[in-house]
């Protein structure tokens, strides 16, 4: 269970990635609403970081058998905050829903914040094991 | 005989009787003093600042005194206003979530730790969205907002710091 939920913060995550990757090199895609325009260049490159920091500083210490529960406890406050204020404030205009892959990411995201939480409780007891 | 003295050694002393048979540890102002004492002077006041800035913060929210101040005011779109008070909630929430840990004594430190990044973020995307919206003359209101920011980080990290050292003590 523990390794699927890894497997699946990491799907999630290469997702972001590809997608924001995609927004970036590809001028044609047009964000869901007027806010969206606005909002969308300050927010997305920001937590795309916090994604590919997180990604690596993870798997370093995963390869190097350092312990990683205090850095997913942290990255999980991040990952929820950031779904609050999406779907509380910015009304997921973050995403660009017509695109198959943001499709993705829309669709993964609530299973991607069940796994990471369960990574997050899950990893105390594999840094002391 | 030598049983008898066993038997007088394994039988629980009275404070621990006591102990034992006092109230479950609920949440209490007075157990969040009680684990407030157990920590530094330092630790204590900064907590004690903390609560106060979020006092000033309602006071200065609901008299519209910071209103002009907030990004919301410099860009004038409902998200902004929306995206700052989200992110009071959550801090609120933070905080809350911190006095239960201080108050059961529990994962204290892991909890500022996680606290702080996430007011690390909130600093640099907020930095970030307040730079592009504010009028290029109003420079010191951006660096009022991000003092603010900072300060409060700053009192995070202080409490990080404390925490840790009491941790280390022996």
């Amino acid at each position: 269970m523990y390794r699927l939920s890894v497997f699946l913060c990491f799907f999630f995550a290469s997702l972001v990635i590809a997608l924001f990757t995609l927004i970036v090199s590809d001028d044609t895609f047009t964000p869901g609403s007027d806010n969206a325009a606005i909002l969308v260049q300050d927010l997305t490159s920001l937590r795309a970081w916090v994604v590919v920091i997180g990604l690596v500083v993870f798997s370093w210490n995963a390869a190097t058998k350092k312990p990683n529960a205090l850095l997913v406890t942290v990255l999980t406050a991040l990952a929820w905050v950031m779904f609050l204020e999406d779907y509380m404030v910015l009304d997921s205009v973050l995403f660009i829903a017509n695109h198959p892959l943001a499709q993705a990411v829309i669709i993964t995201r609530p299973v991607f914040l069940v796994a990471l939480t369960y990574v997050a409780f899950k990893q105390w007891e594999v840094d002391l094991s | 005989m030598s049983e008898h003295k066993l038997h007088d050694e394994l039988r629980p002393s009275d404070e621990e009787i006591n102990a034992l048979l006092a109230e479950p540890y609920t949440f209490s102002f007075q157990s969040i003093r009680a684990s407030l004492n157990k920590r530094s002077k330092l630790f204590k006041y900064t907590w004690i600042t903390l609560m106060a800035i979020t006092a000033l913060y309602l006071m200065g929210w609901f008299t519209g005194l910071i209103k002009p101040f907030m990004a919301a005011g410099a860009s004038g779109l409902e998200a902004d206003y929306q995206l700052h008070q989200i992110r009071f909630l959550l801090a609120f929430i933070m905080l809350a979530v911190g006095a239960v840990a201080l108050n059961y004594d529990y994962y204290m430190r892991e909890t500022l730790i996680a606290s702080a990044w996430v007011q690390f973020y909130f600093l640099v995307t907020g930095i970030a969205r307040y730079a592009r919206t504010v009028p290029d003359d109003s420079y010191q209101l951006l660096a009022a907002y991000a003092g603010n920011l900072v300060f409060i980080l700053f009192l995070l990290l202080i409490l990080i710091v404390e925490e840790h050292k009491l941790q280390q003590r022996p």
